[in-house]
This record gives structure tokens, sequence and C-alpha cells, in this order.
């Protein structure tokens, strides 16, 4: 019997757990701290109407599957200060933090496009402003997952919002 | 001076554990995209708390993804109606690469026919490499516990798959 169990354990090992898809690949990479830091300062031009309460800034990255959003909330990011001229600035460690791969936007339905920003490194960002997103989406798009799921249509409006 | 972990021992890390990390949490999850999440936000977390000069104890990994687990199980009811809608196709545990996809899709069905408890440990065993004393330390249960779910649940396995492999 013990044989048996030792023979069918050796086989069992010869069966290899499925790799991850290359994409999945991609968001553990993203995962170590130092890939998900800033690639330019944190700061930008806003109009001077802008509702803080929550905006994302995203950064168009030359691979596809590279989506990465900033999430600059003042509500939960008392460092960020917007001056009379709309000039948003965050402290460095902020962006650091506040950096997560993420693999679908649909937390952004409902967002409009308020503007875009070129990086000093060349980086351009696309800045779109988000309403109606509780707490609750907050806490996971901050931890880098999906905040809900995506419909087809849902990435259809990623895809357009990419190219900028 | 740079010490900490580089993008390329990074990974490397992932070349090597990814795969079965991914069995592990797919086996704790109820679909693909749920365990490519719950791999994903284990990493997050478990890089927030190690020291960023190491790579993470492998350990720690796979018990942040049965935690994590239990938080999406928690979820679970009120996202199920949106998931069974955009579930469509759930990729396979093992690499049909290596192994003929009828035989890899054997073994899953037995797998999952497993009793939690014995699943979690064989999984841990045989595809996680992890000693008994790490299961031990994975599932917060005894080592000789894990022991003994393991032999059972190998038992188990061998007579649900005895057409297949043996």
């Amino acid at each position: 019997m013990n044989s048996n169990i030792d023979s069918f354990e050796e086989k069992l090992r010869k069966i290899k757990a499925a790799p991850p898809s290359a994409k999945l690949m991609a968001r553990l990479q993203r995962t170590l701290p130092q890939e998900i830091k800033a690639p330019g300062q944190t700061r930008l031009e806003t109009p001077e109407h802008w509702n803080w309460r929550m905006i994302f800034l995203r950064i168009a990255t030359p691979l596809a599957a590279s989506v990465l959003i900033i999430l600059a909330v003042k509500h939960y990011l008392p460092g960020l200060t917007v001056s009379p001229g709309g000039i948003v600035s965050a402290p460095a460690q902020v962006a650091e933090l506040q950096i997560r791969p993420v693999e679908t936007v649909d937390c952004i339905l409902g967002a409009r496009k308020i503007g875009t920003y070129q990086a000093p490194n060349g980086n351009p960002y696309q800045v779109v402003q988000c309403v109606g997103l509780n707490r609750q989406v907050w806490e996971n798009m901050k931890d880098g997952r999906r905040a809900a799921r995506t419909t087809p249509r849902q990435q259809v409006l990623l895809i357009s919002m990419n190219a900028i | 001076m740079e010490n900490s972990t580089s993008s390329h021992e990074w990974r490397k890390w992932l070349d090597e554990y990814a795969s079965r990390l991914l069995l592990f949490a797919r086996q704790q999850s109820r679909n693909a995209a749920d365990a490519e999440d719950l791999l994903q936000e284990a990493m997050v977390e478990v890089w927030n708390r190690v020291n960023h000069h190491e790579l993470p104890p492998l350990a720690l990994v796979y018990t942040t993804i049965r935690r994590r687990a239990i938080d999406q199980a928690r979820r679970e009811d009120r996202r199920r109606k949106r998931e069974e809608a955009s579930a469509g196709t759930d990729g396979l545990w093992f690499d049909t690469g290596l192994m003929d996809n009828e035989t890899c899709k054997l073994v899953e069905t037995g797998m999952k026919a497993l009793p939690e408890i014995y699943g979690e440990v064989v999984t841990l065993k045989i595809w996680g490499e992890l000693t008994f004393d790490e299961i031990a330390g994975v599932l917060d249960i005894p080592a000789n516990t894990a022991a003994s779910r393991y032999r059972y649940g190998l038992e188990a396995l061998r007579k649900n798959l005895k057409d297949v492999i043996l």
C-alpha cells in the first residue's frame, strides 16, 4: 500500500501547476515596491474648479497591458495641496504609496477627462475626474486589485481613454 | 547605496514560484479571475509587511493568500451574480504543455472533489513543495494534523484517479 502511495505521489509530482499568463506575471511584477514608484513628479495643472473628491491620473505606458493608475484622493491624502492657479502637488512619498497596478478600471465609469499632463520624463498622463466612488472602491483600488468586474462596454471605455 | 530587491531578482522569484502560488490561489477561490486577484492582492500585502531588501518568505505568501481568500469568500455572496454572469471559461490548474489535457483536467476534477482540508494540504505539499512544518504554519494547524490530512487526502485522490494515473 505504501509503495502504491509513493508511486502515486511521484506521478502527481510530474504534473506541474499551470504557469500564470503573461498578463498576470506583469501584474505581479509590478507589486515590487520599486516598480510602483511614480515615473515623474506628482505635480499637475488642473482647472480651478476641480472637485478634489477623487482624482485619477492615468499613466500611458508603452505596454498596452501596463495600466497604472495614481489615485490622488484629497480626502484621504491630506498632503495634497491645490494652489489658486490650479497647481496640484503632493509629497513624493504620497505618490509612491498611492500608485498601484490595476487590471481594470471599471470604477472610472462616469469619469470625465479633464486634462493631460506631461511628466518631466516625457510620460504622458491622462487626468480624469471620477465621481460617485465610495470608500470601498477606494480601498480596493489602493490595494491594487480590481474594484469590480469588467463588462465589454467598460473595456471599450478603458481603451479609448488610453489613447492620448 | 541601493540594496532593495531588484526587478530582476523579483522576476526570477516569480518565475520560480508564481505558478505554484497561483495553483494554491485557484484552489482557494471560486474562479481563475478571483485567483489572479487574490494572488496579486496577497503580493501587495506581503510587500507592505516585509523588509524590501529581501524577497518575501514563501510561507508568508501562502498564508496571506489563504487569509485573503477567507475575506474574499465573505464578499462572495454579494458578488456571486455578477461573477456568474461574467465567469466564462476557467483556465486549467495544471500545465497541459507537460501532461496531456485530459489527465490535467481529471486531476483537477479529482482535487476539487477532495474535502477542502485535504485538498489544501495536498496542494501545498505536492505542488507547493512545503514541509509539514511549513504547511502547519500556513494553515495554523499542528504539523501532525497536516501530515495525517496529507495521507488521507492522497489516498482519497488516488482512489478518485485510479483509472487515470495508476
